[in-house]
């Protein structure tokens, strides 16, 4: 326990130390912050039209804002969360510090884990940190806290799990660049191979969607929590931390 | 294994292979035989391929950091079978908490009683363009079904993509959803919860109700396949899981007991007195009638409708914008409708009515009875006498006739006696309590006119949405007591109005200064760190 606690805090500090993180988090505010303002406007509008025709449409915070906001939220990280990762242990493998980290007498799990969790806590101060939108609407609408509650959980569970998956792909090769390059990619492919489900025949499909980190976030959008999704992002985290951690152990045996 | 390419793919293939049968079996997306027919393919493969090459291989494993490797290898197989399980597990048993505003998730409880009963699978097909709007909410629907029972799949179908397949199943418009189960089907025009679960209880009968066809006063035929035949409208009711007969009520003492619906269509002749009365008294008992009435003959119905409200016309309609859309201006079109359950999907479509008459509700309809007017013809329609109307029409095709003036077309003008449109060419009526002719109904009677008979021949009857309209008619006739009403969820918006201050506040502080703020703290943080050094 000492020894994740002692490598949380490193990681966390270099992440603060270093500009990546805070470029990373500029950007994240500032895109986030401009699908807000274009979400809000167009509700605003939506909302002059439902006014003059209730019949129209029925208009509400949670589906057509707060769930487009974390959706595209979401979209956001699986860009940021790559270049958050990407130096977690490609950069120790390269400058060869992995040898001097693997020679204390820490385990290879307190190691990932300490890393892990340094990593998840900074895309969670991200995802934290766009509250400010929410925080300036409350006072001039009544907002939906419940499902809001529901929508940002499962934005940071999302993010643990992108997290977690491109430590992974950090832990594969020496170059932060393969490593982010691989992340994004394989991350863009998990989130949107639950869109081809209705194109194939049902039974693909299904699996498709089972296997999709975008199919088991919807819910969490809409307001719903299922145990299929939650059990989902846990074994998946749980899933690729285990990977990274034999990833690490064969260097022992490698060399 | 350097030395022997074979047998390096081989073992590929095979572990391929193997993976995908593991996978398939343990998520049972097949039968499951074919996953682990499919895994002992692979493993075997593998096999061979270690045997192949069996000498590379132990020179391999002669290795320390090999056996260390396949230590690990066995780990993270075991850790990844381990997950697909405990995830397919998860998958098939799951419990859901709906936090959204309204519970706009949650299926009402009638609905989650009749898919828990489902004994056989039911599979929904939703024909809809990739595009349209409705889809998304049509596919949310189904996907709540589908969550609360196994039983109940769906799939999205884009029928212009899959035109055989709608065509099996009937599909005449975009945004239909066919429920299939056993050999029957059930059409749902609006994907909305009451629709759907009523078509599911529907679909679960296993007893048909029984349509009776009126014959005996030269009504088109039910098995003729010429343009003024009704085999057209027999075969959709059929395929609406209705059984249909004809009745000649000049020889039975009475109405059948379990007639659902009589229909009487298109009559030439007149009904006989006793024959008036024993609908009569059928209506007394609660019975539905369906009368389709053209211009030509009224059946002496007349008077039979006018003591339960419905005034028919002695006249022919004449529709000018019918020719914008092609036709003679004796097919009324029709887009104007009632609000009925039996008109209710049909706005935004078009029906039309060869040669009709007008049908409408009395002004003062005697007590007990309630009536609607479904359908109405345009306003650039009239009703004008009919049988004025046929002599001077005759009059003028003999004139074309002498004249030989073959391009000539007759000019139509409403005439100064003549009622302007829109007019209402058909009503549904509902009876209760005391009967007008005898004795006391046990419940409603209902009834339905319409001043026309053609519109559900073989000809016209797949036309626009006359085979709706009148297929809705006869299921509303039919009185489905079984089926569950349920309250649409409310719909209620949040309209947010933002002051222009508002505005600029929500523009400036998230998209400018927030980041700016943050960007600002990290400089210092940096700065101060390499002072620091």
């Amino acid at each position: 326990m000492r020894a994740f606690l002692a490598i949380y805090k490193r990681e966390l500090k270099a992440y603060f130390h270093s500009p990546v993180a805070y470029v990373v988090l500029v950007c994240f505010l500032a895109i986030s912050g401009y699908f807000f303002y274009a979400g809000v406007s167009f509700y605003s509008l939506a909302s002059l039209q439902v006014m003059q025709n209730p019949m129209m449409m029925e208009l509400n915070l949670q589906t057509h804002l707060i769930a487009q906001m974390v959706s595209s939220g979401a979209v956001i990280l699986l860009f940021g969360t790559p270049l958050l990762t990407m130096r977690l242990l490609a950069e120790e493998k390269k400058s060869g510090t992995i040898e001097l980290l693997l020679s204390y007498p820490l385990s290879d799990a307190s190691v990932v884990l300490g890393k892990f969790f340094a990593a998840w806590s900074v895309t969670a101060i991200l995802v934290i940190a766009t509250w400010v939108q929410l925080a300036l609407l409350a006072p001039m609408a009544d907002l939906p806290w419940r499902p809001i509650m529901v929508s940002y959980g499962g934005l940071l569970l999302l993010s643990g799990a992108m997290v977690a998956f491109s430590l992974w792909t950090s832990s594969l090769t020496e170059s932060q660049l393969v490593a982010a390059f691989l992340g994004f990619l394989a991350l863009l492919l998990l989130w949107a191979v639950g869109w081809a489900a209705p194109l194939v025949q049902p039974s693909l499909g299904e699996l498709l969607k089972g296997l999709s980190l975008g199919s088991h976030f919807e819910n969490f959008p809409k307001g719903l929590v299922d145990t299929t999704d939650l059990a989902y992002f846990v074994l998946f985290i749980g899933l690729f931390l285990f990977l990274s951690i034999r990833t690490l152990e064969a260097k022992r045996w490698k060399a | 294994m350097r030395h022997n390419p074979t047998a390096k793919w081989l073992a590929l293939v095979g572990l391929i292979v193997m993976a995908c049968g593991g996978l398939f079996y343990a998520l049972s997306i097949r039968h499951d035989l074919y996953g682990a027919i499919a895994a002992g393919v692979g493993l075997l493969l593998v096999l061979v391929a270690a045997l192949m090459a069996r000498e590379a291989v132990g020179a391999f494993f002669a290795r320390r950091s090999a056996r260390l490797g396949l230590g690990s290898g066995v780990a993270i197989l075991a850790v990844l079978a381990l997950v697909l399980f405990l995830g397919a597990l998860a998958t098939r048993h799951h419990l859901r908490w709906d936090f959204s505003q309204g519970s706009s998730y949650t299926l009402s409880a009638q609905t989650v009683q009749v898919l828990k009963g489902l004994k056989k699978p039911v599979k929904a097909y939703a024909f809809f363009k990739d595009a349209q709007a409705g889809r998304a909410q049509a596919a949310e629907e189904l996907e709540k079904y589908a969550y609360v029972s196994r039983q109940f799949t769906y799939q999205m179908v884009n029928p212009d993509h899959q035109p055989t397949l709608a065509k099996s199943l009937g599909v005449r418009n975009y945004g239909t959803v066919v429920l299939v189960s056993g050999g029957k089907d059930e059409r749902v025009q609006l994907p909305e919860e009451q629709e759907l679960t009523n078509a599911l209880i529907r679909l679960g009968r296993t007893e048909k109700k029984k349509v009776y066809f009126l014959t005996g006063h030269g009504e088109p035929s039910l098995d003729g396949v010429g343009k003024e035949d009704l085999s057209s409208f027999r075969k959709a009711l059929e395929a609406s899981n209705y059984e249909v007969k004809s009745l000649m009520l000049v020889t039975s003492s009475q109405v059948p007991p379990d007639a659902a619906v009589v229909i009487v269509a298109g009559p030439e002749q007149t009904l006989r007195p006793q024959e008036t009365l024993r609908l009569a008294a059928y209506q007394a008992k609660g019975g539905a009638v369906l009368l389709l009435l053209d211009p030509d003959s009224d059946a002496g119905l007349a008077s039979w409708l006018d003591k339960r409200g419905v005034v028919i016309g002695q006249d022919i309609i004449i529709d000018q914008a019918a020719r914008l859309a092609g036709l003679s201006p004796l097919v009324p079109v029709i887009s104007e409708y009632g609000f009925h359950e039996i008109t209710k999907v049909l706005s935004g479509t078009i029906c039309f009515f060869p040669q009709a008459r007008s049908v409408r509700m009395s002004p003062k309809p005697p007590a007990g009875v309630k009536g609607e007017e479904l359908v109405k013809s345009s306003p650039a329609s009239w009703a004008t006498n009919y049988k004025e109307f046929l002599a001077w029409y005759q009059a003028q095709v003999d004139k074309i006739k002498q004249n030989q003036e073959q391009q000539k077309s007759i000019e139509l003008k409403p005439g100064p006696k003549d009622t302007k449109g829109p007019i209402s060419l058909g009503v549904a009526v509902s009876i209760e309590g005391k009967a007008p002719d005898q004795g006391k109904a046990p419940s409603p009677a209902r009834l339905v006119v319409f001043g026309d008979a053609d519109f559900v021949n073989n000809e016209f009857l797949d036309l626009g949405g006359n085979h709706d309209l009148v297929m809705n008619s006869v299921s509303w006739l039919a009185k489905d007591d079984d089926l569950v009403s349920i309250r649409a969820k409310k719909k209620t918006s949040q309209p947010l109005l933002l002051q222009p201050a508002q505005e600029r506040l929500l523009f400036w502080i998230p998209l400018v200064v927030w980041p700016l703020v943050v960007a600002v703290i990290g400089a210092v943080m940096i700065l101060r760190r390499r002072r620091g050094r």
